[in-house]
């Protein structure tokens, strides 16, 4: 949890050195997401340690705990980082209200902004798999089984139905691709 | 230097020097009258709120009041003035800097708490609104806009504006609807009077008085009036615009 944790606040610094303790209390107060997120990874440790037995008297008091705070993330920020997501490390939450992840898998060092919807329709439970160092714009939707490939980058507004090959730049509704060699380095 | 012959022509006689209050904001006028302008502002913001949700209501001061308590979309537009007049205060302000440096503390307590974790919307500090702009009272906004115009109508979940990493960001004119669910990004002017259908992603100047509709968009009127479309809010919009484009 905590080696997710601090790459996770890395990434809001965009940078590799050693933080202060100043710099990393800062973080936490401003980025509505990195609150979302660790709220998240808290989560997803407590499920992880439920397999030991011997664990439990000290992890089933902190399961309502989770909740009270994932409410608390999904009402008062409007980021919803459901359970059924695996997040790599190295995800970045730019802007907070509408996010909503579930049934997906998230590469390292993805961004994801405003009301980006990312995960899978009800009936069929499978949602995308997004490769590493993804740029997600605001108010796209990726809510169907397809692949993303490595460095692509999702433009605003973008409806993703089918798949997208790496380093490429889709834009509009239904989404198509409107650059390959895209370079999104500069966004993340 | 010596200034030039337009710059003379633009500036009103009655404007005392400025000796030490050199504004980097032409458009937010003298530091002095600030205080009395952001009044002026949310007076307006207020008769426009009150205009649309109530339209055969008599404006008097209890229903005005009511409705700063009332209406979400009309708290954060008097939440973003009350903070952008302490930036402004702070970023001009000569020996009490540091006062308005202190109270940018409270004044961002009062977004966080009223604005940004209540209706999920955040009005970045240093963009200038003019009076009588009004927001969706169901929020989930994001604006960043440089400028803002009177009249302009902003609907839930749009975005104006993107981040750190854009290169500029838009200039709204004066009489503009935006519709909900739009996006308005990159370094653009959208014109006096128009449109933003539903949907829209707008990332290229518009002229003035043009309906757009789409993701890419796409020229759907030109030379529309939209005053009906600001001025009530239960009007089924897609409807109200075939009929429109029919005739």
């Amino acid at each position: 949890m905590f080696e997710n944790i601090r790459a996770d606040v890395l990434r809001v610094h965009r940078s590799t050195e050693p933080l202060r303790l100043k710099d990393i209390l800062r973080s936490f107060w401003v980025n509505y997401g990195l609150q979302a997120l660790v709220i998240y990874r808290f989560g997803r440790w407590l499920s992880g340690v439920r397999k030991h037995c011997f664990s439990w008297p000290f992890t089933l008091p902190l399961y309502p705990l989770y909740w009270v705070l994932a409410a608390w993330a999904r009402n008062a920020y409007g980021i919803n980082l459901d359970q059924s997501a695996t997040i790599a490390p190295g995800f970045y939450i730019n802007h907070f209200g509408g996010v909503e992840v579930r049934n997906c898998i998230i590469g390292p060092h993805c961004n994801i902004q405003q009301q980006a919807k990312v995960g899978a329709a009800e009936n069929t439970g499978m949602g995308p798999i997004i490769g590493k160092g993804v740029w997600i714009g605001a108010h796209s939707r990726i809510c169907a089984h397809v692949t993303v490939g490595d460095g692509a980058a999702i433009g605003v507004g973008a409806v993703v139905t089918q798949d997208v090959p790496d380093h490429c730049l889709v834009l509009g509704n239904p989404a198509r691709i409107a650059q390959r060699d895209y370079d999104n380095r500069p966004l993340l | 230097m010596k200034p030039l012959a337009k710059d003379i022509d633009a500036t009103p006689m009655t404007q005392p020097v400025a000796s030490t209050n050199v504004t980097a904001y032409p458009l937010s006028g003298l530091n002095q009258r600030a205080h009395e302008q952001i009044g002026v502002k949310i007076s307006k913001d207020i008769d426009l709120a009150h205009m649309r949700r109530w339209p055969n209501r008599a404006m008097n001061p209890t229903s005005r009041l009511w409705l700063l308590i009332a209406s979400p979309g009309l708290r954060i537009i008097v939440l973003h003035r009350l903070a952008h007049w302490v930036y402004l205060k702070h970023k001009n302000g000569g020996k009490l800097k540091w006062l308005w440096r202190i109270m940018s503390i409270p004044a961002g307590l009062l977004k966080l708490t009223l604005m940004k974790l209540s209706t999920q919307s955040d009005i970045a500090k240093d963009c200038e609104i003019e009076g009588g702009v009004s927001f969706s009272d169901q929020g989930n906004i994001i604006f960043g806009a440089r400028k803002a115009g009177a009249g302009t109508v902003i609907g839930t979940r749009v975005t104006v504006g993107m981040n750190h990493i854009d290169k500029g960001r838009p200039e709204i004119g004066r009489n503009v609807w935006i519709g909900p669910d739009c996006v308005v990004f990159g370094a653009i002017t959208v014109g006096d009077g128009a449109t933003l259908l539903p949907g829209t992603v707008l990332s290229k100047s518009i002229p003035a008085g043009v309906v757009m509709q789409g993701n890419f968009p796409r020229l759907v009127l030109r030379n529309f009036d939209n005053s009906e479309l600001r001025m009530r809010q239960d009007l089924d919009v897609m409807q109200y615009m075939d009929t429109k484009r029919e005739s």
